[in-house]
């Protein structure tokens, strides 16, 4: 059995196409492909970080953005401790989506789930969306923010150590100890988010996270 | 052609791109592929001989054993999609609307799916040269297809995977319109529901298969559930992609091959085969991320890539796969779906309907009609593809590729394609309703394992016979010995498979090729058809005369075939072969009933009692046909029932020469009585005959070489199995 403190599970959604998979092989495989094919349906990868001297697994669930897959992936949602919502910022139509993926996370996730947004492709040229547009949309729904590029390989790293470094503090606080992911019907109590909404902090602090 | 495309493969196997375009892998293991390419070429050149053969100056094939044999072994590359087109439907639907393809690719396209379409087309198969270009490769194609059909097929409109699906058919075809409507085939008539917005069919075939591995590998399935893995995490993308981007291509094209010919069946037979066949692989993973690991690694390593093997596996590995239960399996895991999808968004039109969902009895009665079938086409012919088949075939047996199938897609009958009446077909079709039909062989044999693995030889030795010459051995010995006769059984079938039927052809080339001697072969190649045939001339010495040559249809033959067999039936302890034509209980799966066996010694000393009231009624209804052969009975009651058994099962008085201990005319009334009767007297579906007015008496039956007690032996000379292992 292998020994880690915590074990966290995040899900990516986000519409098709806008680079989940290649974040997720970014960040557990240190690759970016030249071509990935799409995800059909859910797939999953597995990372262990260090988060002060301590061992903390992530559990990484990708998933297939067209909307008539979500009757596949509704049900990963709902044990995710952290579920990080991607968009392409040279895509206007995958912003725009966005309000209908936060309905499916209000209906299917725990209210109780860490949120990220996340504009990435940043190392695109054609850019459609501003980096504030992405941070107020942020704001205004309690999430967290941040731009990455999977291809650069920029931020990739800082999303998933931040998600690890948030659970891991809000599962001491809340007194949970998720060892065991089958065994934990809830996501770590997160009762200060609304008053830090931190995605300027996430955004300004330095790249290495570790 | 066939020389072109060996060239052609045999080149291509020393690229790092395969002969379809794919790249290799850096961790492409070439030296195993080429192992395998090496036979399998072998086996290519043989193929496309044969399918040369079999075309002639042809275009198409009809329908038939023949065709689908040669299709299970593989549809040449050269004509690969001609035949696609041909057995599919494909072609026809082409013909009826000329011009339909074009005219689609005018029509405005809906923002939304010209979005999903537009992202998905350079996200399809990455690793392959020809989709890297829209104007050289095959992007601008995919596009055109992948189009066409949204504004063909507006309920479909895109699903993700279909691009796959539409690239590998692009792939093959090399035309874009037949593409179109091979997909067209596939995504309404062999797949509905599959790729409509609520994924109704696919979410339906998960949780058939999860129930299904549930009965067959309990314990892969405790396993998965145990780590709280659930189906749809591992299977999804192999119903949707139907195993493309899954499997390695060559496996999938030959996969392909047979979902085009016979239906969508052979998907929830690639995947049971999967599962089961890796039992021990997937059990030893011991982990949640191992465990899926492990699931995307089987679809990648050796057994996967020897698509030969992987597909002789798939027909025989599954086992019996009656249509009926896998509809009623679909019916009840579709309710379950829905339920589901109600209880989530509520008012949703719950309108989806497998076709072959259809209640059983009305699929039989239609498929019956077979001219109305003929008419009707369309899907019917998709879920009863019997329907395509001709008359006989259809007649004698409900479900076409069963263990009766794999038997007859074993044998070697080449020369003889046309079936005679069978007898046993009312029987047959009763069977085949049977709500738990299942291959009993197969999960004895993977609880056998699951055992092996948890150590839980105590319980198995219990099951050991008492004289076995076995049972001195350790219990893994046994294990061993039962893993080397499977394996045993295996090769046999993959020789036939391989060779069953080149003999003809053989002699008619050696003049251009030399013939090699046994010695240099080290095998002599037409041991097992010297063997096969004589193992049918001994099953066709017990048909009954006046039933040979006889044909359905007015296809004449010289020679008559065999009837279909349910299995092969063996001694549990020394597995000395005993009976090689029998029919399977139809509640109690591991009972059989015979006339012909072999090796069997019936212990007259030891009389059998078991009062036949609890059949009555159940035979009141059968009795009533009957009454014609009731009536002379009290006079001469041995001949009478024996007339009826010539309506049931084939007698013949030919048994010179053979193992088969002669039943002695049983004497009735005479021995103990015994109320503790075996199971297998509980309900001797072969009673049914007349002549059970009053208690029914059995002898007990022992194998001849260890003395096991195998089977009971009734009045009317008929054994009923219940102690044996099944192979086919």
């Amino acid at each position: 059995m292998e020994d880690y403190k915590f074990l966290f599970k995040v899900v990516l959604i986000g519409n098709a196409g806008v680079g989940k998979t290649c974040l997720v092989r970014r960040f557990t495989q240190g690759l970016f492909p030249p071509g990935q094919g799409a995800t059909i349906g859910v797939d999953f990868m597995i990372k262990t970080v260090e988060i002060e001297g301590e061992k903390i697994k992530l559990q990484i669930w990708d998933t297939a953005g067209q909307e008539r897959f979500r009757s596949i992936t509704q049900s990963y949602y709902r044990s995710a401790h952290a579920l990080i919502l991607v968009y392409d910022i040279s895509s206007q139509p995958t912003f725009d989506c966005l309000p209908d993926w936060l309905r499916e996370i209000e209906q299917y996730a725990s209210c109780k789930v860490l949120r990220v947004l996340v504009g990435n492709k940043t190392d695109r040229e054609d850019r459609e969306l501003p980096t504030h547009v992405g941070e107020e949309f942020a704001h205004r729904h309690n999430m967290y923010f941040i731009e990455t590029s999977a291809k650069e390989a920029d931020n990739v790293e800082k999303l998933f150590i931040e998600i690890a470094k948030e659970l891991t503090q809000d599962s001491k606080v809340g007194d949970l100890s998720p060892q065991d992911v089958s065994n934990v019907p809830l996501p770590p109590t997160r009762e200060t988010r609304s008053e830090f909404p931190c995605c300027s902090r996430w955004m300004s602090s330095s790249s290495s996270a570790t | 052609m066939a020389q072109g495309e060996k060239h052609h493969l045999s080149n291509s196997k020393l690229n790092d791109v395969d002969e379809y375009g794919f790249e290799r892998p850096s961790d492409f293991r070439y030296e195993s592929y080429e192992e395998f390419m090496s036979k399998y070429l072998t086996v290519l050149t043989r193929r496309a001989r044969k399918w040369s053969h079999l075309l002639g100056a042809k275009e198409t094939v009809g329908r038939g054993i023949k065709v689908k044999r040669y299709i299970r072994k593989g549809i040449p590359l050269v004509h690969r999609g001609k035949m696609w087109m041909e057995v599919s439907g494909a072609r026809k639907k082409m013909e009826a609307h000329p011009g339909y393809y074009k005219s689609l690719q005018d029509l405005p396209l809906n923002e939304d799916l010209m979005e999903c379409i537009r992202v998905d087309i350079p996200r399809t198969f990455p690793d392959n040269i020809y989709f890297r270009d829209y104007k050289e490769g095959k992007l601008g194609s995919l596009k055109n297809v992948l189009v066409a059909f949204s504004n063909h097929n507006k309920e479909i409109g895109y699903c993700q995977g279909l691009n796959y699906i539409a690239g590998l058919l692009l792939i093959i075809t090399k035309n874009e319109e037949c593409a179109f409507w091979l997909f067209d085939v596939l995504t309404t008539d062999l797949l509905p529901q599959y790729y409509t917005p609520d994924m109704v069919g696919v979410l339906t075939d998960i949780r058939v298969l999860e129930s299904i591995v549930k009965e067959r590998a309990p314990l892969i399935w405790k396993h998965v559930a145990h780590y709280g893995i659930t189906w749809d995490l591992l299977a999804t993308k192999w119903f949707i992609c139907l195993f493309a981007e899954v499997l390695p291509i060559e496996t999938v094209l030959r996969i392909w091959d047979c979902l085009f010919y016979e239906g969508n069946k052979v998907l929830m037979r690639v995947a049971v085969t999967l599962v089961v066949c890796n039992q021990e692989k997937i059990l030893m993973s011991q982990e949640f991320v191992d465990i899926i690991h492990c699931f995307k690694t089987i679809t990648k390593d050796a057994d996967a890539i020897n698509c030969h093997t992987f597909i002789e596996n798939v027909f025989r590995v599954s086992g019996s796969f009656p249509r009926a239960r896998l509809a009623k399996l679909r019916e009840e895991c579709e309710a379950q779906v829905k339920a589901e999808k109600d209880k989530e968004t509520r008012g949703k039109p719950a309108a989806y309907q497998y076709h072959n969902n259809t209640d059983y009895t009305e699929t039989l009665k239609i498929s019956k009609k077979y001219k109305y079938q003929k008419e009707i086409g369309g899907n019917w012919r998709k879920f009863n593809s019997r329907g395509m088949a001709d008359d006989d075939y259809f007649d004698w047996s409900d479900d076409e590729d069963d263990i009766i199938c794999t038997s007859k897609y074993i044998s070697s009958d080449e020369e003889d394609f046309s079936f005679p009446i069978k007898p046993t077909s009312k029987r047959s079709n009763a069977s085949n309703k049977a709500t738990d039909d299942q291959n009993d062989f197969e999960r004895e044999m993977a609880s056998e394992l699951s055992m092996t693995v948890q150590h839980l030889a105590a319980s198995f030795a219990k099951k050991k016979p008492q004289n076995s010459s076995t049972n001195t051995l350790a219990i893994e010995a046994k294990d061993k010995d039962k893993k080397k006769t499977e394996e045993g059984d295996a090769k046999f079938y993959d020789d036939v498979y391989f060779d069953s039927d080149d003999s003809e052809e053989e002699a008619t080339e050696s003049s251009s090729r030399r013939v090699m001697s046994n010695d240099e072969l080290l095998y002599d190649p037409t041991l097992d058809d010297k063997d096969q045939a004589w193992v049918d001339n001994k099953r066709r010495s017990y048909q009954p005369i006046q039933k040979r040559g006889m044909k359905r249809g007015g296809k004449s033959s010289s020679r008559s075939s065999l009837p279909q067999s349910d299995a092969v039936l063996n001694c549990p302890a020394c597995l000395t072969t005993l009976c090689m034509d029998c029919q399977r209980h139809e509640i109690y799966h591991n009972q059989y009933r015979a006339m012909f066996v072999f090796n069997c010694s019936i212990d007259k000393s030891e009389s059998l009692r078991f009062p036949s009231k609890i059949q009555k009624k159940k035979e009141y209804f059968r009795n009533k046909k009957k009454k014609k052969l009731q009536q002379g009975e009290t006079d001469s009651e041995q001949d009478s029932r024996q007339d009826q058994f010539m309506n049931l099962v084939p007698v013949s008085d030919d048994s010179a020469g053979t193992e088969i201990s002669q039943p002695e005319s049983p004497n009735e009334g005479t021995g103990t009585t015994r109320d503790t009767a075996s199971p297998a007297v509980t309900a001797p579906e072969a009673s049914s005959s007349t002549g059970c007015e009053g208690d029914e008496l059995y002898h007990s039956v022992n194998c001849k070489i260890c003395n096991t007690k195998v089977a009971v032996y009734d009045k009317d000379e008929v054994y009923h199995f219940f102690n044996v292992v099944t192979s086919y």
